[in-house]
């Protein structure tokens, strides 16, 4: 078992495949493993673009602690997991747009209290509430201008935050190929931050990749 | 900055703002769903009850074509009626013991109730969208209208529709076969279903006309709500 750059988790193998495994509270029916008589969550990378990302190799550091401003947060999967890396003195922001997937997400910030959800349009950062300022952001939105959304964002970001973006090729324009859509996503954010490195998620996720940068 | 604070504001707002959310198009919205999942449960239902049925009368299962008509038969006629009303001289079917016709006819009777609940939701339907989106109303009808509702999402996704994604609504999958490989595009979605555009000869035409009204119509519902 080998511990991930993500603060509490850690690789293992599932068959063929391998996944994330975290402890903590089961919160999405999700299957268990138990390692050398300790039972953990796991974290599936088909489930979730952060585990994929972080199973392929992102250099993606967050530490126990660390404060993250989740956009596209639905229904709160990936964020269950983050909730239990990050420990007690951990806070997630998750936003999402639609109140229907927000629903699910506020009986999860029962449970969790380094949640915290907002309703609000990723698309108009200015109208957020007043905000602390993030270690991470993590971005994962079905929208045409998903790189613009990420870098309006950016604001509520500490100077050499990490930002993670997973690009959805397939709603930023269908007709395109999808390896043309990354490389022009990626000289978009690469004008305003120092690109670490761009992750394509296949097998996991078809037509997705991930771009994760340094805010200047 | 102090996060207790912050998450108990935030999450009571949240909550505030989900329960402000719930308007009276998701209500319809889900109205609508529910009635077509009515309409496929009564389907599937009715084809079972065929097939069951027709082992005793396969004269009178065969004759009769309408679900709804072969379900009130069965439920309030005996055999020996049928076969007099039928004039079937030598049936093709057993008689069945009265276990086996009991059960067979509380099959029919569940059928009869998701008739009724369909038809229920249908009125509910009529009045909900004649009192709050009338022009809609007025212009696609209550079912076609309520379909398109719930395709958008809300009536604010459909009011920010041009009046072409509105023709091909309910027809995604050809329109991504047509940008994608290119095949020709569709010319009408769930507008189909509405008479005007069903019983024309230039459906195209029909519907691109049909669209163009409900776009307008879907406007008028919108603004004049956020007027009042």
């Amino acid at each position: 078992m080998k511990q991930t750059s993500i603060a509490g988790s850690w690789v293992i193998e599932r068959g063929r495949q391998q996944a994330l495994a975290v402890k903590g509270e089961p919160a999405f029916e999700e299957e268990s493993a138990i390692i050398s008589g300790v039972k953990y969550r796991v974290w599936d990378p088909r489930r979730s673009k952060l585990a994929a990302a972080i199973v392929k190799g992102a250099p993606i550091s967050i530490p126990t602690g660390s404060k993250i401003l989740y956009l596209g947060a639905s229904h709160g999967y990936t964020v269950s997991f983050l909730s239990d890396c990050l420990g007690g003195d951990g806070l997630i922001l998750a936003v999402d747009i639609a109140p229907r997937v927000m629903r699910d997400l506020v009986f999860l910030c029962d449970q969790r209290k380094n949640i915290v959800p907002l309703l609000a349009d990723a698309n108009q950062p200015q109208l957020y509430p007043e905000l602390p300022m993030f270690d991470v952001l993590f971005q994962d939105v079905a929208q045409r201008n998903q790189a613009e959304i990420l870098l309006k964002n950016t604001t509520f970001l500490k100077k050499g935050g990490i930002t993670i973006l997973a690009i959805k090729a397939r709603s930023i324009d269908i007709t395109k190929n999808p390896v043309q859509i990354f490389k022009e996503t990626k000289e978009l954010i690469a004008k305003q931050m120092d690109v670490l490195q761009m992750i394509s998620l296949e097998p996991l996720e078809k037509d997705h990749a991930v771009i994760v940068a340094r805010k200047r | 900055m102090d996060i207790a604070k912050l998450r108990t504001s935030l999450l009571s707002a949240t909550k505030a703002a989900i329960r402000s959310s719930v308007k009276e198009d998701n209500l319809i919205i889900q109205c609508v769903n529910s009635m077509q999942e009515t309409e496929k449960c009564i389907n599937m239902m009715s084809k079972r009850l065929r097939e069951w049925y027709g082992l005793s009368l396969p004269e009178v299962e065969h004759s009769v074509e309408d679900h709804e008509t072969l379900i009130n038969t069965v439920l309030t006629k005996s055999r020996e009626e049928l076969l007099k009303q039928y004039h079937i001289t030598e049936p093709m079917g057993p008689e069945l013991s009265n276990k086996d016709v009991t059960t067979i006819n509380e099959l029919a009777a569940t059928i009869q109730q998701l008739f009724a609940l369909k038809q229920k939701q249908e009125e509910y339907l009529n009045v909900s969208m004649k009192s709050y989106y009338p022009e809609l109303e007025k212009t696609a009808g209550s079912i076609v209208g309520a379909k398109l509702l719930a395709k958008a999402g809300s009536i604010k996704h459909l009011m920010e529709m041009p009046s072409s994604t509105i023709q091909i609504l309910g027809a995604e999958k050809a329109l991504f076969r047509h940008l994608t490989r290119s095949s020709r595009p569709p010319k009408h979605g769930i507008i189909l279903q509405h008479q005007k555009v069903a019983g024309a000869k230039e459906k195209g035409k029909a519907a691109r006309q049909l669209a163009n009204a409900i776009a307008k119509a879907v406007k008028i519902d919108y603004f004049k709500k956020e007027k009042a």
